[in-house]
């Protein structure tokens, strides 16, 4: 009869233990139920689990469980906090590999927590080893509040259970690792529902786009993708479900708005209804090769525009030659022949500002630093146009500090700004109009300006005035006869010598152009 | 009867030569500078064909060419594309816009281009 009810008991205890197995996924979650569902069958009251710490090489207590009515707090005070090393205490079992009996632990003088066992009244132990793979991976101990003797069922049994909890161990452990790689992944992982919504997406989706995962389990996983992209997203998700893997590209939106290229790579597996899919952030490359595209458009722009402007002046050069060989007029052939020398002027001066620009932007340029000053170098030039304002009926006024400190500058360099600067002035101004110079100094930096009132520039065309070959769309000012690379110079030889350039108008109010460079005083070699 | 050729041109130097050559020739010759003054030179009095440079001030030669197509009375001028730029996008938008040629200045002589005007105004009826 008592065989009987042991026997029944044992059941019992299995019987919870698979149970609770069953229901839980980690080790932390079955813990709890199997101690309780053993010491419950088998009436003892207190049980501790033990997992094998392997880096610290010692056993770490999981969880302990005592009956109702135990006073065990000091016994699992020390439990909690003990660390056996392989040998001592529980690890004694773990060096043993097997189910180990103790009678009575308040009598066994290797038992460390031999003081607090007596304390709670617990005398008769068992333990028995959790086995995955042939190797100890943890330790279950039960002890009960009465003096018995080893029992060979129970410890039969707990042997066999030692191999169930052993093989949770491992598949728990299984999981974890590939619970880690989800959690871990620099690419976006995800499983989605063929109802359009998702069912789990890793972190790196917040990392990535900024959504939280309830943000994108919320809503038709749609609504993230760029609109211009969701009748592609749709057709791609068709296809997924026919040929069962694909791979796509399309832009998704940021929680700030922005939006960023995802590369997928997605399987559907019908049977369950479910999409499983990878992407990974391709913005960079999306934008190396949108850079790449745009750097090859704006050369062929220039070679186009370069060659157009190079015609111009030999078609000028070649055609004033053909009349003038077709006339024996001695002063038309003259007059044929000095528009070829101009345009043969523009060509070179052309061919020397392509030059200059390419030999600015490589930063191959040779510059000369003298010590240089702003204002000589804005007389030299308008030395030189002063036949060309006066022609206009131009009022130029200057107007200089007279302390002003010579910079290091290049002069030949300097002179092509102001020249350049102060003919756009003389030729966008209509006849009779005045110019402002201003040179002057704001604590370490040089400043010059020049303001006429011509008709002025768009707002627009003020932005991209200082582009390579930019003619502003303001018909008034377009420079017919200009190589298109005037102001883009400017900017480069300004930018050069550390300084900026900038242009303020308003359309029909005039034009100021600005420039500032920082003084650099002469520095001992 | 003199045909009455509008050479639309932005550079002094180019349209010089070129008015002067086309005169030489026979032709009446009317100049414009830009795309604006192209128009209203049209406007004044309809040319037998247009000498039509591309870049160019105000109203660049594809919106010239644009315009004139949509005008009932301009709709069917002759127009010849004279440019130095050889975009393939200008060349082939010059010819949806049902430009009859697209030459090239560097690579005419100016003889070249009368001979060609000359051939083209006896192809088309006056």
């Amino acid at each position: 009869m008592i065989e009987q009810l042991r026997a029944e008991h044992q059941l019992r205890a299995q019987y919870a233990v698979v149970e609770a197995l069953a229901s839980a996924s980690t080790l932390d979650d079955a813990a709890p139920r199997v101690l309780r569902a053993v010491a419950e069958a088998l009436g003892w009251a207190v049980g501790a689990l033990w997992i094998v710490d392997q880096t610290a090489n010692q056993l770490r207590c999981v969880h302990i469980w005592h009956a109702a009515g135990i006073d065990a707090h000091v016994f699992e005070a020390e439990t909690r906090q003990g660390h056996f090393p392989r040998g001592v205490g529980p690890g004694r079992t773990w060096e043993l590999g097997h189910p180990t009996w103790i009678a009575d632990v308040t009598r066994e003088a290797q038992f460390s927590r031999r003081a607090a066992a007596e304390a709670a009244g617990l005398h008769a132990a068992f333990s028995f080893p959790m086995i995955l793979d042939g190797d100890v991976v943890g330790i279950v101990e039960f002890f009960t509040t009465e003096v018995l003797e080893a029992d060979d069922d129970i410890l039969r049994m707990f042997a066999a259970l030692g191999q169930q909890l052993g093989a949770f161990v491992g598949r728990s452990r299984a999981r974890e690792q590939i619970e880690r790689f989800f959690t871990m992944s620099g690419d976006l992982l995800c499983i989605a529902g063929f109802d359009g919504y998702f069912k789990r997406v890793n972190q790196a989706w917040e990392r990535v786009l900024g959504h939280t995962a309830a943000d994108l389990l919320s809503q038709p996983y749609l609504n993230f993708v760029h609109s211009s992209d969701r009748i592609a997203a749709t057709s791609e998700l068709a296809r997924l479900r026919t040929d069962g893997a694909v791979e796509f590209e399309h832009r998704w939106r940021c929680r700030d708005g922005s939006y960023k290229w995802l590369l997928w790579n997605a399987t559907a597996r019908p049977e369950d209804q479910m999409v499983y899919a990878v992407a990974r952030d391709d913005t960079v490359r999306h934008a190396a090769e949108h850079q790449l595209q745009e750097t090859l458009r704006m050369r062929n722009d220039f070679v186009s525009f370069a060659t157009h402007q190079l015609r111009t002046p030999l078609s000028g050069i070649k055609w004033m030659l053909e009349l003038a060989a077709d006339t024996d007029d001695s002063d038309e052939i003259r007059s044929y022949i000095g528009d070829a020398r101009e345009s043969a002027d523009r060509l070179i001066g052309l061919v020397n500002d392509l030059l200059d620009a390419s030999r600015l932007e490589g930063g191959k340029l040779k510059i000369l630093l003298e010590r240089v000053h702003l204002c000589d170098v804005t007389r030299g030039v308008l030395d030189d146009v002063a036949s060309l304002v006066g022609e206009k009926g131009h009022t130029l006024v200057v107007d200089a500090s007279d302390t002003l400190p010579a910079a290091m500058l290049d002069h030949q360099l300097l002179r092509q700004v102001i020249m350049n600067l102060v003919s756009n002035a003389i030729k966008y101004t209509p006849s009779g109009g005045r110019i402002n110079i201003q040179i002057g100094q704001s604590r370490d930096q040089l400043q010059w300006s020049i303001k006429d009132s011509g008709i002025g520039i768009s707002p627009a065309g003020q932005v991209r005035l200082f582009e390579k070959f930019y003619r502003a769309e303001n018909g008034l000012t377009v420079d017919t006869e200009g190589t298109g690379l005037g102001l883009y110079l400017v900017r480069l030889i300004i930018d050069r010598f550390g300084g900026t350039v900038t242009c303020e108008s308003e359309e029909g109010q005039g034009t100021l152009f600005r420039f500032t460079l920082p003084v650099i005083l002469e520095t001992v070699s | 009867m003199r045909k009455d050729v509008l050479l639309v041109e932005d550079d002094r130097f180019l349209r010089r030569a070129c008015e002067t050559k086309l005169k030489q020739h026979g032709f009446d010759v009317r100049v414009a500078a830009d795309g604006e003054e192209a128009l209203a030179r049209v406007h004044e009095r309809i040319p037998d064909l247009v000498l039509l440079d591309l870049l160019m001030p105000k109203l660049d030669g594809l919106g010239v060419l644009a315009a004139l197509r949509a005008g009932e009375t301009t709709r069917s001028i002759p127009v010849v594309i004279l440019s130095n730029s050889s975009k393939e996008l200008e060349m082939h938008e010059a010819s949806t816009l049902g430009a009859l040629a697209y030459w090239i200045k560097s690579n005419l002589s100016l003889q070249e281009i009368c001979n060609r005007v000359e051939r083209l105004l006896s192809e088309t009826p006056a």
